[in-house]
């Protein structure tokens, strides 16, 4: 799952930045506008946690909340921000944010939204996903099969996440690949290594090849 | 009773005052003239009837032919003598009647003769003027109600909206300007209203930007300390770093409650000033290899100012030219009425479209570097508070040049 943080104060993106990392979040940084646009045309992320007051303006966050969603940017926005006043959180909510965290937060909470919101985008609404032997704790990052643990690495967790936080969807393998390894020189490869180091931890039924891309297969 | 209807009650008093008054003036002259009239006619048909009175006979008799008709006059004669009446002329005479006005007079033969004439028709005549004046009051009366429900409408109307305005302004809404009728006092109290409430809105709107800006710059640092710890608890952020975040956000912390202390607080008491030496020993607190950069040109001229915000002010502005340059920056007191004190730098300036709003409380040129933002905005209102000036400006043969223009007299 790709996070993307816009953050002026380095001091604040630096933690998140590495919770986000240490739950097998693909998190990027960008610290003004300009670095903003340029990682959002690198791929789409699934999460964009904005900071309001920006150093290209005070509503700098608002106003580019309003333009990617005008753009038809539908995934989750988490402003992030130091103006608590009511007329700011209706506003940001009115702009197509989902959520609104005022700083300053517990860093803790900030991982519970991060997860709220990233699993709205899916019909598995649980913080737990369970299907036949497979259990996948979303919350705490973790991978059980037949009740033990299976180790996964971050870019593997990142794969089953996506896959079971929407079950009966189909993934083509470009969309994979823009998601999960959006600067691989031969994302293709990649993808497919990753789904076979899966199905030898997991099982060989729990991703299922259909013409073009995978899906979740339990 | 609200103003309105104080008006309405008054302006119809006012009108009904006004037509009983006439109405009783006309009266009280209709019936004097007619009074007057009529006693007139009496002491006429008195001297008449004296006249037409023959005494000298046995039994007094009166020469009709020297009277007017009684019948016409409707007059009426009575002569007595010792309470014997003698003689009666036009009917029985009249006792004490209001349709009848009667004039006694005691002759020299010690006759008494009476005359009487009918004031009936002079009675009536009154009554009917007196009903036709009811009559006319009463039209004046639904006249004069009309006329001020109307004039109600139209006097309260820019009052009524001036009335809602104020109303809602107290809400804290703000209204929009309200529509100016002519050229009157009223016209003018709305003019005045609207410029109250332009100047309110906007400064509320610097208000709350600068509450917001305050907020973002407390909070921010804030955030940053609180999630590095929790990061730390985590075992993803080593305590060195936290040590490190923990100190430059407090610092900043710092720096910003005192930059919005300063802007709070204002400017002290004045008291006599030597500029140069003042000058030297502002100088003398700066960082030794930023003291060697600092020219300072000042005449010993002593100048009546707030010591404490003067050191505050030059500190900022030398701050930010040996900040943002690398050569010598110049510390200049020109004298002159007024005086100008001029920090100039040879760095690179500033970009032209942004010098208006250096002086924005939490404006900054360059966010990556550390800064407040809030040193312009108070050299600004100490200026300003000091009856002078900060003038700003990128120095035609490069650099920055910041000018403290000092509206104080000399010591």
């Amino acid at each position: 799952m790709r996070v993307l943080l816009v953050e002026d104060h380095q001091d604040l993106a630096r933690p998140l930045l590495r919770v986000l990392a240490q739950d097998r979040y693909d998190a990027v940084w960008a610290k003004n506008l300009r670095e903003a646009y340029a990682h959002l045309a690198e791929a789409e992320p699934d999460l964009l946690v904005l900071d309001v007051m920006l150093p290209e303006g005070e509503d700098a966050g608002f106003e580019l909340a309003d333009e990617l969603r005008t753009a038809g940017y539908s995934k989750s926005i988490l402003f992030l921000t130091a103006r608590d006043a009511v007329e700011d959180r209706i506003r940001g909510l009115d702009l197509g944010g989902d959520d609104y965290l005022s700083k300053p937060f517990d860093i803790s909470e900030f991982m519970a939204r991060v997860r709220a919101l990233l699993r709205r985008e899916g019909p598995t609404k649980n913080a737990v996903f369970e299907r036949g032997a497979l259990q996948v704790n979303l919350a705490l990052r973790q991978v059980f099969w037949s009740e033990h643990e299976v180790p996964l690495t971050n870019k593997e967790f990142a794969l089953l996440e996506l896959l079971v936080l929407q079950p009966e969807r189909v993934y083509y393998l470009e969309e994979l690949v823009e998601r999960l390894f959006p600067q691989a020189d031969s994302g293709f490869i990649t993808v497919r290594m990753y789904v076979m180091r899966l199905r030898d931890k997991l099982s060989p039924q729990t991703i299922q090849t259909v013409p073009g891309g995978y899906r979740f297969g339990l | 009773m609200d103003f309105r209807n104080r008006l309405l009650v008054g302006l119809l008093v006012l009108a009904l005052g006004t037509a009983g008054w006439q109405l009783g003036l006309g009266y009280w002259s209709f019936k004097d003239s007619l009074d007057k009239d009529l006693q007139g006619d009496l002491a006429k048909y008195m001297t008449l009837t004296e006249a037409a009175l023959d005494l000298e006979g046995p039994y007094p008799t009166l020469d009709s032919a020297k009277l007017p008709s009684t019948s016409e006059l409707q007059g009426r004669i009575r002569l007595s003598k010792e309470g014997q009446v003698l003689l009666e002329v036009g009917g029985p005479f009249p006792g004490i009647n209001p349709d009848w006005l009667r004039h006694t007079r005691n002759l020299p033969t010690g006759h008494v003769l009476e005359v009487a004439l009918s004031q009936r028709d002079h009675n009536l005549a009154l009554r009917d003027y007196l009903r036709a004046s009811m009559v006319s009051l009463l039209f004046s009366l639904v006249f004069a109600i009309l006329l001020a429900i109307l004039l109600r409408r139209y006097l309260m109307r820019p009052l009524q909206s001036l009335e809602s305005a104020t109303e809602s302004l107290a809400r804290a809404h703000f209204p929009e300007p309200l529509p100016i009728f002519g050229r009157d006092e009223l016209a003018r109290l709305t003019g005045s209203f609207n410029r109250m409430v332009g100047k309110l809105r906007r400064a509320m709107e610097r208000e709350k930007s600068f509450t917001r800006y305050a907020s973002h710059e407390l909070r921010t640092p804030l955030a940053a300390v609180k999630a590095n710890l929790g990061a730390a608890r985590q075992g993803v952020v080593t305590s060195d770093e936290l040590i490190q975040v923990v100190e430059n956000n407090l610092t900043q912390m710092e720096n910003t409650l005192n930059g919005l202390l300063a802007l709070a607080r204002g400017l002290g008491k004045p008291s006599p000033v030597q500029i140069s030496i003042f000058l030297e020993e502002l100088a003398e607190t700066l960082p030794e290899a930023a003291q060697k950069r600092v020219c300072i040109n000042a005449p010993a001229i002593t100048l009546e100012l707030p010591r404490e915000a003067l050191a505050g002010t030059v500190r900022n502005l030398l701050e930010n030219a040996l900040k943002y340059s690398q050569d010598t920056v110049y510390l200049t007191l020109v004298k002159g009425d007024p005086f100008h004190l001029v920090v100039r730098d040879f760095g690179p300036g500033v970009p032209q479209e942004t010098l208006k709003r250096l002086t924005e409380p939490f404006f900054r040129v360059h966010p990556d570097l550390p800064g407040t933002g809030l040193g312009l905005t108070y050299a600004r209102q100490v200026a300003e508070a000091l009856g002078g000036n900060l003038e700003l400006r990128n120095h035609p043969e490069g650099g920055f040049e910041a000018t403290l223009v000092l509206g104080v007299p000399r010591a």
